[in-house]
């Protein structure tokens, strides 16, 4: 089992492999489609993002509300596929790890090797148990987005898998 | 004739949905269990401990077993002799919908639903996806299931021509779940429509799924069971990552087709099946 901190810088990144068995700590950011598609349209009309993305973790997610007396509520990783559309650009513009579940596309591999980035995936469906390393969570853009707005949240030891190293090797071609 | 209240029908839909949301039908967890004992993948093996330990935590802290608390799909068989007396709801549509209205904002369920095209969220998960059919007798069957559309999306439909063989049609289904690979979050259930017209076909792989599980099987077990070994032969395993417990069941629904087509639909359900069967 590695342990990483976000965010993370290219050392780090170098030293993991597809298939490693990984504890991220540190901030990472909740976004699903339509908040990838706001990102979008604010990098098209060269506007600016909500978080300075340089460094950063994206995790494709879209939590259950928080119940009182909760951090988060079930908050398990949603098929990373439907964001390969923006990954390219947006790890161009500096994001260097993605979180989520199922195949990537070519043009996202390529992305992640050309600019020495990574992909992680998650347990499908495990939103109860992935919630346990959760320790602080709040809506920062998007809040009219609901369930899709952008989320800040600091995990702990939060458990993944390399799906795409920075080579470009992919756990599902194993 | 056997009349009933409207309200049993909202208090049954509404804890129905609070009992799919956090806990998995006993049948259900059986398989994962059991597909546990057997697996001896790294990676497979390490995803159905997470499965495990995520049923124990979603029912111990009431948290939803999946973020992707779905959209919820009703499927009504109503005996013909009964009669609903409806009094503050119009149709059976309004009625479901209104339970699942307060399920979910009492439960601290996802909203997931949005209009279409400009997809803009309802806010209260409505509306539901209702079926309803008549069927004889005096009794009323109200079975739910709460899909998620990491598996929704992985549905497929094909129109055969009326000569096609077993083989290919098993050929058929293993290759959708091949092409699924990990989105729909596997363990997978796989439930297939035969027969009908194409909608039919979707229809009856909807309620292939809520057999699975059950002890009795239909005339078409020889199939199922062909059908389960040839996908975990494909070694899809938990995750998509690798292993022989892949697939934890298939069922079959038959209908009567047209003398010049055999539609086959092929419907998935992620592990955490959500349903709950009930009758009035």
């Amino acid at each position: 089992m590695k342990k990483i901190e976000t965010p993370l810088d290219e050392k780090t990144i170098k030293g993991l492999k597809a298939g490693d068995f990984v504890e991220i700590s540190g901030i990472i950011y909740g976004a699903r489609d339509a908040a990838h598609k706001r990102f979008f349209e604010i990098m098209k009309n060269r506007g600016k993002l909500p978080f300075d993305i340089k460094g950063q973790t994206i995790y494709y997610v879209g939590p259950t509300p928080t119940p009182p007396g909760f951090i988060i509520g079930s908050c398990g990783p949603t098929t990373s596929s439907r964001m390969d559309i923006y990954t390219p650009a947006l790890i161009k513009a500096g994001l260097k790890a993605t979180i989520g579940k199922g195949v990537r596309s070519e043009a996202v591999r390529q992305a992640i090797v050309k600019h020495r980035a990574i992909y992680f995936i998650t347990y499908g469906g495990c939103g109860a148990y992935l919630s346990q390393f959760v320790r602080e969570c709040q809506v920062i853009a998007f809040f009219e987005l609901g369930p899709e707005a952008l989320y800040k949240i600091r995990v702990e030891k939060f458990p993944v898998i390399v799906g795409i190293d920075s080579t470009g090797r992919d756990i599902y071609s194993f | 004739m056997r009349k009933i209240r409207e309200k049993i029908i909202v208090d049954r839909i509404y804890s129905a949905i609070e009992k799919a949301s956090f806990s998995l039908e006993p049948q259900i967890k059986k398989l994962i269990y059991k597909a546990r004992k057997i697996e001896k993948n790294k990676y497979g093996g390490k995803i159905l401990d997470a499965i495990i330990e995520n049923i124990k935590i979603a029912e111990d802290k009431k948290l939803p077993l999946c973020q992707d608390t779905g959209m919820v799909i009703l499927f009504f068989e109503v005996g013909s002799n009964i009669k609903i007396e409806f009094k503050n709801f119009c149709s059976l549509q309004e009625l479901v919908d209104y339970s699942v209205r307060n399920a979910y904002k009492d439960f601290y369920l996802r909203k997931s639903v949005v209009n279409v095209p400009e997809r803009k969220n309802t806010m209260d998960n409505t509306p539901a996806i209702v079926w309803c059919e008549s069927v004889p007798g005096d009794e009323m069957k109200i079975s739910l299931m709460i899909k998620g559309f990491g598996a929704e999306n992985t549905s497929q439909l094909k129109m055969f021509l009326p000569g096609v063989q077993k083989d290919e049609i098993i050929d058929f289904v293993v290759e959708c779940v091949k092409k699924a690979g990990p989105n729909p979050c596997p363990p997978i259930f796989v439930g297939i429509g035969m027969g009908g017209t194409s909608e039919k076909a979707m229809y009856l792989s909807k309620k292939a799924l809520l057999d699975c599980g059950d002890e009795k099987r239909s005339e078409m077990a020889e199939f199922e069971i062909e059908l389960i070994s040839k996908i975990n032969r494909i070694g899809i395993g938990p995750g998509g990552l690798g292993g022989i417990t892949g697939c934890l069941d298939a069922r079959v629904k038959t209908f009567p087709t047209h003398i010049a087509g055999f539609p086959v639909a092929v419907s998935i359900s992620c592990w955490a099946h959500r349903i709950h069967r009930n009758k009035i």
